[in-house]
């Protein structure tokens, strides 16, 4: 019985008869010889060997990005998650793994779906390092004339991208960033599932951010049925939406579709990471302000009847507290704003303005000031929001400590300007959540989270902008957190993910101390309803 | 190949196309090119186009071939002293895997695809007549083991075309001869016996029973993972139809017929891709070929 199909391609011999019948025109004896010479320099001798290791000429891989490519070729058959922790080079991974399907003859057209501010960089790795033209989407006929394109996922699902984009066969298809296909109903993961393609890389270094299905649907997008149905999945994996069990086996079934390489593995030659809670106790004026926030909060949540959606704008105000009095007063005067004006709301809102009035210091900002002399070395500061990035601004102007801002709005050539700005002349980088894709900072290694996100993997993506493979110096993070307020159980809800993620990833680098005894906090009316606030919370994320 | 088997190749390359090397070191050559060796690699139809059409006096590209190391800063400062020009020449480069060098090797093929070749040097009187030559037929085939993975071989395969007689490695044994292009004088070529097309017929044959003959445990794992992959999809998917099933248990809407149908599309999406990904495949093609009338004394059988 055959095993295989045959195939003969009969073209080039009719070719041949034809200058047999007319004899001629003959080639050149030398071309002939060349290209025999040609054919056997390019052949692929065997299955196993990678073909392109040796003939990179501008850098060598590591030896866990060269494992990783040999694994995905060779075990997971092409289709992967790449899930190195930020920092370790999935870039070159994915690089290296579509050169040597190149190489083989395998892959020949490829779509490179990666966010819009890292397409130019993309493009460039890929020909600095790998000699592939990538081609950075910029027409509409690139999608038909380039062999390998690099887009943004937002351009290639719009129309009239989306029906061409639909219409190729990819040979491979490479989404950076994955962790953005979490949800199986947004437009994305449709879009992705729906793209005809052969091999495929999805690239993220936090495949689990909130709760099991996030990787449920990630792993069906390169293998629909890996996991089994979704019923199936929950009722054998998951016990909670932040825990997980018979990990073992869920793990077994994971290696054979994701790769994770760890700092800690092998001899990456990483530095170690620091991470220090700072408590913080917040001013007698700070403390009266939250005090008056959460009980407007409390109030609203009970005059609105339980709409979780509302309520988790509501938990902004007191988390914003817990930032800046910038940020609180501007949501307040946006919501006096949206008020009607015979309201009794309006009053109140008005008091709590009147709280704001009485504060003179920032309890955070001063230590923030505290650790940036201390340590008398660059210094990058994440928060939450813009009003306190601003604040910060001014309050390092006025204490004559150079700063810059970096922010997701900015372009590209002003995020590497800032990005110039800060390793020469500034000793601060104050950067907001969306600037923290994509950038690598290694030359700095203090960072301070002035506050902390509801999502563990977005303190991990802020922490892997300087803690990565070319970083000399062990790395310190300093996380703030104010006494008897909403970020002790911020803090305590990251605790939760991180387990989870940890029982079926693998273990993560530390991004918080160790919070055991943080446990005891209570806010009575919030703990239970913060879950509903949380998932609510998770839902906007995604959408 | 190495930075000088690339180099040596290079040099070869534009010897048989005309090309001119104006400047050639470890690292880097200056190449003029021929008009042949522009039309195909420099990418510029219109500028060709123009040139046809105008019957202007055709000026072809300089440009450079980097193959080794290049060394920082010394790019600019190389280009312009080496040439004496005033701008930056293009630059092509020729990394293996690149797309340069594919380039180049794409013209080889194209260019070097069939020849007809002639055996001089002392030729014996055969019994008394003309001097004569045997004419062979050489193929070059390709062999690809594609699955998920992949493995090629060639096979130079050389059929008499006066007796039948078929050789293997037949290339290897013609590079140490003195062919051209030109028949020698007083020459006797006898007809053919075996056509061309028949010769073909028996290399294609030959090389389906080389290949029958060849491990095939490849493609058997590859049918097992295929169907392993299969099975998941196809388990899943049906569970997925059976549990929208479910839910209508009085009307099929339209919403929900969409969704079915649109389930169903992805199965057999999902199906092909898998068939796409893993189904073994064996692919013969003729890479070049030719005809070589060759002296019947010097001893060809002889292993090489």
């Amino acid at each position: 019985m055959t095993v295989f199909s045959m195939e003969t391609d009969e073209s080039t011999f009719t070719a041949w008869s034809k200058v047999y019948a007319d004899n001629g025109p003959w080639h050149d004896w030398r071309l002939y010889k060349l290209a025999v010479e040609a054919e056997e320099a390019m052949l692929v001798r065997d299955f196993e060997h990678l073909q392109a290791i040796p003939y990179l000429r501008n850098f060598t891989p590591l030896p866990h990005q060269t494992e990783t490519a040999r694994k995905v070729l060779h075990e997971l058959h092409g289709r992967a998650i790449l899930a190195d922790e930020v920092g370790l080079g999935k870039t070159i991974e994915a690089g290296l793994i579509l050169k040597e399907y190149m190489m083989r003859g395998m892959v020949k057209k490829a779509l490179i779906l990666v966010p819009a501010s890292l397409v130019l960089q993309w493009s460039r790795e890929l020909s600095q390092k790998f000699g592939i033209r990538a081609v950075a989407h910029k027409k509409q006929y690139v999608w038909d004339h380039c062999d390998c394109v690099v887009a943004s996922i937002e351009t290639a699902k719009r129309a009239p991208h989306r029906e061409t984009v639909l219409k190729h066969h990819y040979d491979m298809l490479i989404v950076d960033e994955a962790h953005k296909l979490k949800n199986k109903n947004t437009g994305n993961y449709r879009f992705i599932s729906e793209l005809s393609k052969t091999y495929c890389l999805l690239l993220t270094a936090t495949p689990v951010q909130n709760r099991l299905d996030e990787l449920y649907h990630l792993v069906n997008i390169l293998k629909p049925g890996q996991l089994g149905a979704q019923q199936q999945f929950r009722a054998s994996h998951v016990s909670g939406s932040r825990t997980a069990k018979n990990e073992d086996v869920l793990r077994e079934q994971l290696c054979r579709v994701m790769i994770r390489n760890r700092r800690a593995d092998g001899d990456l030659h990483l530095t170690k990471r620091i991470v220090e809670k700072i408590d913080l106790q917040l001013s007698p004026q700070e403390m009266a302000l939250y005090r008056g926030v959460s009980e407007f909060v409390r109030e609203r949540y009970h005059v609105q009847a339980g709409d979780a959606g509302g309520l988790f704008s509501l938990m902004t105000l007191q988390r914003e507290v817990c930032s800046s009095r910038d940020a609180v007063f501007l949501t307040l005067t946006n919501m006096f704003k949206k008020t009607p004006e015979q309201s009794p709301l309006r009053a109140r809102i008005w008091e709590l303005v009147e709280l704001i009035r009485q504060i003179e210091a920032n309890t955070k900002a001063e230590r923030a000031l505290q650790i940036v002399r201390e340590v008398g070395e660059k210094v990058i500061i994440f928060t939450e929001y813009r009003a306190t990035q601003e604040y910060l601004l001014h309050y390092c102007k006025v204490h004559k400590v150079p700063a810059v801002a970096y922010r997701g709005g900015m372009n590209r050539g002003k995020k590497d300007w800032m990005t110039d700005l800060f390793r020469d002349r500034a000793q601060v980088l104050i950067a907001t959540e969306a600037g923290g894709e994509g950038i690598n900072l290694q030359f700095c290694h203090h960072m301070i989270n002035y506050d902390l996100p509801w999502n563990p993997m977005r303190v991990e993506q802020r922490i892997g902008r300087i803690h990565r493979l070319g970083q000399s110096h062990d790395v310190r993070i300093y996380n703030f957190a104010t006494r008897d307020t909403i970020e002790q159980h911020i803090v305590s809800l990251l605790h939760d993910k991180i387990k989870m993620f940890e029982s079926v990833i693998g273990e993560l680098d530390p991004i918080l101390t160790d919070g055991a005894a943080e446990r005891r906090f209570e806010l009575s009316l919030l703990d239970s309803l913060m879950t509903d606030a949380e998932e609510q919370w998770t839902c906007y994320e995604q959408q | 190949m190495n930075n000088n088997e690339l180099k040596q190749f290079l040099s070869r390359f534009c010897e048989a196309t005309g090309c001119e090397i104006h400047e050639k070191t470890d690292s880097h050559m200056t190449v003029k090119l021929s008009e042949e060796a522009d039309r195909q690699l420099t990418g510029r139809p219109y500028y060709w186009m123009f040139v046809d059409r105008t019957g202007e006096a055709a000026q072809t590209m300089t440009m450079r071939w980097q193959y080794g190391e290049q060394l920082e800063g010394a790019q600019s400062g190389a280009t312009s002293a080496g040439t004496g020009f005033g701008f930056r020449l293009p630059q092509m480069a020729c990394d293996y895997g690149g797309e340069g060098l594919e380039r180049i090797f794409r013209v080889c093929k194209e260019r070097g695809r069939f020849v007809r070749l002639f055996e001089h040097g002392d030729l014996p009187l055969a019994g008394g007549r003309s001097r004569s030559l045997q004419t062979w037929a050489c193929f070059q085939l390709k062999i690809e083991f594609i699955c998920d993975l992949k493995k090629e071989l060639l096979l130079s395969l050389g059929v008499n075309l006066q007796t039948g007689k078929m050789l293997d490695d037949f290339h290897k044994r013609m590079l140490v001869r003195d062919l051209r292009p030109q028949l020698p004088p007083r020459i006797f070529l006898p007809p053919d016996v075996v056509s061309l097309d028949h010769a073909w017929q028996k290399a294609v044959r030959v090389a389906h029973e080389f290949v029958a003959a060849h491990d095939d445990r490849w493609a058997v794992r590859a049918n097992e993972r295929m169907t392993a992959e299969l099975e998941a999809s196809e388990h899943y998917f049906s569970q997925l139809l059976m549990d929208e099933g479910k839910h209508d248990t009085q009307v099929l809407d339209e919403q929900r017929m969409q969704e079915r149908q649109h389930i169903e599309e992805q199965r057999q999406n999902r199906a092909a891709e898998i068939r796409r990904q893993f189904a073994p495949l064996v692919r013969i093609s003729l890479l070049n070929g030719g005809l070589f009338h060759l002296n019947p004394a010097s001893n060809i059988s002889n292993a090489v």
